[in-house]
C-alpha cells in the first residue's frame, strides 16, 4: 500500500514539473499577448455603476459636468407650459430609454456647458405628440438636478431621419434641440423629423429638481 | 550509460505523450461543445434562451409600434414561443452545415397585416399612406429576421466552423489510435507504466487554464457580441465541463496506475512462483 502511494505521488511530481514546464514556457513566450487578450476582454465587463444624483454637478468655470449620470438615469425634467408638457429626462436615447421620456443624445452635451443639446422622444400623446405646435419665442424649462436652464424656441424644421447635419454638434454656443417622428399622426414607419431649435436664456445653479 | 539514456527517453516520451493526450482533449472539448450544435441547443434551451428571444423581439416591435402611431395590440399573436424554438433550432443547424442562414417570416408578415388592419376598422381609421404602414410591416418582419442571429461577426464564421466541425471529429478518431500505438510501442520497450503522468499532467495543466480564466476574467458580468447572456452561460458551461473532465483525467490516471501495479505484482509473483 504504502509502495503504491509512493507510487502516485512520485507519478503527481514528475507531472507537475511537467505541467509547471509547459505553462512556464508559454507564459514566458507569450506573456505579454495572454495579458493585453485578458485586459481587453475585461474591459468588456461592465458591472452597473450606480451614480448618486447628489454627485451630479457643475463646474461653472470649465463649463462641464464634474460626473456625469449613468446610462439610463433620469437626470431632469422637461417642462414646457405652451404644450403643457412634463416629463422626465434620461441619459440615453435608445428606443428602450425614449419609452419613459425624453433621451438624452449621449454624443451631445448637457445644460450648461453652453454647447449642443440633443434630446429625442417618441411623438405619443405623453411626449412629444404636441411639439411641432411650438412657435418662435416657447419657453422651454431643463429643471436638472444640478441647476435649472430656460431655452426659448427661434426655430423649427422638418428634416430627413438621416439629415444628421441639421443636427450639428458645436461648441460655441447652447443650443437645446429636441426632436421627434413627424408627422405626428400619420400611421406607419415615418422617414421625418420635427425639429424645434432653442438658445439658452437663463441659468440657476444649484438645488435638486421637484419629482 | 544505456539505462541513463533510457531514464531520459522514458520521460521525454512521457512529456510528449502529455502534449499529446492535452491536445487530443482540447479536440475532444471543442467537438463535445462549441462545435457541436446538439449541445447548442441544449444550452439554449436550458439557459431559457428562447423565452428571452420572444420578450427581446416583442420589445424591440414595442418600441416602434409607438412611432408608428399603433396600438402594441396589433403585435399579440403574430408569432408562438414554439415557432422561435423552431426557427432558433433551424438556424444553429443551417449554420454549423455553413447553409443559408435564412429565416422564414412570411407567416409574421401576414398575422401582423391581419392584426393592423383589424385595428384600423375597429377604430374606424383609414390609413392615408399605404405605403408607410407596408414599410412598417417590413420593419418588423426586419426584426424578426435579425433577432435570431446572436452576432454579424458569428455568423460570417458559419463556413470555417462548419469546416471545423467536419475535420475535427476525424483528428479525434486518427489521434487515438495513434496515441493507442504508440503508448503500447512504448510500454513494450520500457516495460513500464507510461500513461499515469501524461494523463496527470494533461489535467493539472487543463485546470490550470480553467481556474486562471476564473480568477482573471469576470465571465458573469461579460458583455460579449450580444446583450443576451447566453454566451456568458455557454463560457462558463465549457469552462466546467473542462474542471470536470480535468478530474476525470486524474481519476483514470490513479486507475491506471493502480491496474499496472497489480499486473505487474501478479506476473512478478508468478516469475517467483515458476522459480520456486
Amino acid at each position: 500500500m504504502l509502495k503504491k502511494i509512493r507510487g502516485i505521488v512520485k507519478s503527481l511530481a514528475v507531472s507537475f514539473f511537467f505541467s509547471f514546464l509547459v505553462i512556464f514556457v508559454v507564459f514566458l513566450g507569450f506573456k505579454d499577448q495572454i495579458n493585453t487578450m485578458v485586459s481587453l476582454i475585461n474591459k468588456m465587463v461592465i458591472i452597473e455603476a450606480k451614480t448618486s444624483k447628489k454627485d451630479i454637478k457643475i463646474d461653472k468655470v470649465e463649463k462641464r459636468l464634474v460626473n456625469y449620470p449613468s446610462w439610463g438615469e433620469e437626470w431632469a425634467k422637461l417642462k414646457i407650459k405652451d404644450i403643457n408638457l412634463d416629463i422626465p429626462v434620461f441619459h440615453g436615447d435608445t428606443l428602450d430609454i425614449i419609452k419613459y421620456g425624453a433621451g438624452h443624445y449621449s454624443g451631445s452635451y448637457f445644460p450648461g456647458e453652453g454647447s449642443s443639446i440633443i434630446l429625442a422622444a417618441h411623438n405619443s400623446p405623453e411626449h412629444f405628440y404636441h411639439l411641432p405646435e411650438l412657435k418662435d419665442g416657447s419657453e422651454i424649462v431643463i429643471e436638472a438636478v444640478y441647476g435649472t436652464y430656460k431655452y426659448k424656441v427661434y426655430d423649427t424644421k422638418i428634416i430627413k431621419d438621416t439629415d444628421e447635419e441639421s443636427l450639428p454638434i458645436q461648441t460655441d454656443k447652447e443650443i437645446l434641440m429636441m426632436y421627434t417622428c413627424y408627422p405626428v399622426d400619420s400611421l406607419g414607419f415615418k422617414d421625418k423629423r420635427f425639429v424645434v431649435y432653442a438658445e439658452l436664456v437663463s441659468e440657476s445653479v444649484g438645488g435638486e429638481h421637484d419629482k | 550509460m544505456i539505462n541513463k539514456i533510457n531514464y531520459v527517453l522514458y520521460y521525454l516520451c512521457e512529456f510528449i505523450i502529455s502534449l499529446l493526450i492535452f491536445a487530443l482533449v482540447f479536440l475532444f472539448i471543442c467537438d463535445r461543445t462549441l462545435l457541436n450544435p446538439n449541445y447548442i441547443i441544449k444550452e439554449l434551451d436550458r439557459h431559457d434562451y428562447y423565452e428571452y428571444l420572444d420578450k427581446e423581439i416583442r420589445n424591440e416591435m414595442d418600441n416602434y409600434v409607438v412611432q408608428a402611431g399603433l396600438d402594441s395590440s396589433v403585435l399579440d399573436n403574430i408569432y408562438s414561443k414554439k415557432v422561435i424554438e423552431e426557427t432558433m433550432n433551424n438556424y444553429i443547424i443551417d449554420f454549423y452545415k455553413n447553409n443559408d442562414l435564412e429565416i422564414d417570416s412570411s407567416s409574421v408578415k401576414e398575422n401582423l397585416k391581419i392584426n393592423i388592419d383589424n385595428y384600423l376598422d375597429n377604430k374606424n381609421i383609414q390609413a392615408a399612406d399605404s405605403d408607410s404602414l407596408e414599410k412598417f410591416v417590413k420593419q418588423m418582419t426586419d426584426i424578426y429576421e435579425d433577432s435570431f442571429s446572436i452576432s454579424n461577426i458569428i455568423d460570417k464564421m458559419s463556413s470555417k466552423i462548419s469546416k471545423l466541425s467536419n475535420i475535427i471529429t476525424t483528428l479525434i478518431y486518427i489521434s487515438i489510435f495513434s496515441l493507442l500505438i504508440v503508448v503500447a510501442f512504448l510500454k513494450l520497450y520500457f516495460k513500464k507504466n507510461i500513461l499515469t503522468v501524461p494523463l496527470f499532467t494533461s489535467a493539472f495543466i487543463n485546470l490550470f487554464i480553467v481556474y486562471y480564466i476564473k480568477f482573471s476574467i469576470d465571465l458573469k458580468n461579460l458583455v460579449l457580441l450580444s446583450s443576451s447572456k447566453i454566451i456568458n452561460y455557454v463560457s462558463i458551461d465549457i469552462i466546467d465541463y473542462i474542471r470536470n473532465l480535468s478530474f476525470l483525467l486524474i481519476i483514470f490516471a490513479i486507475a491506471i496506475y493502480i491496474i499496472n501495479v497489480r499486473i505487474s505484482s501478479r506476473s512478478l509473483g508468478d516469475k517467483n512462483e515458476f522459480i520456486k
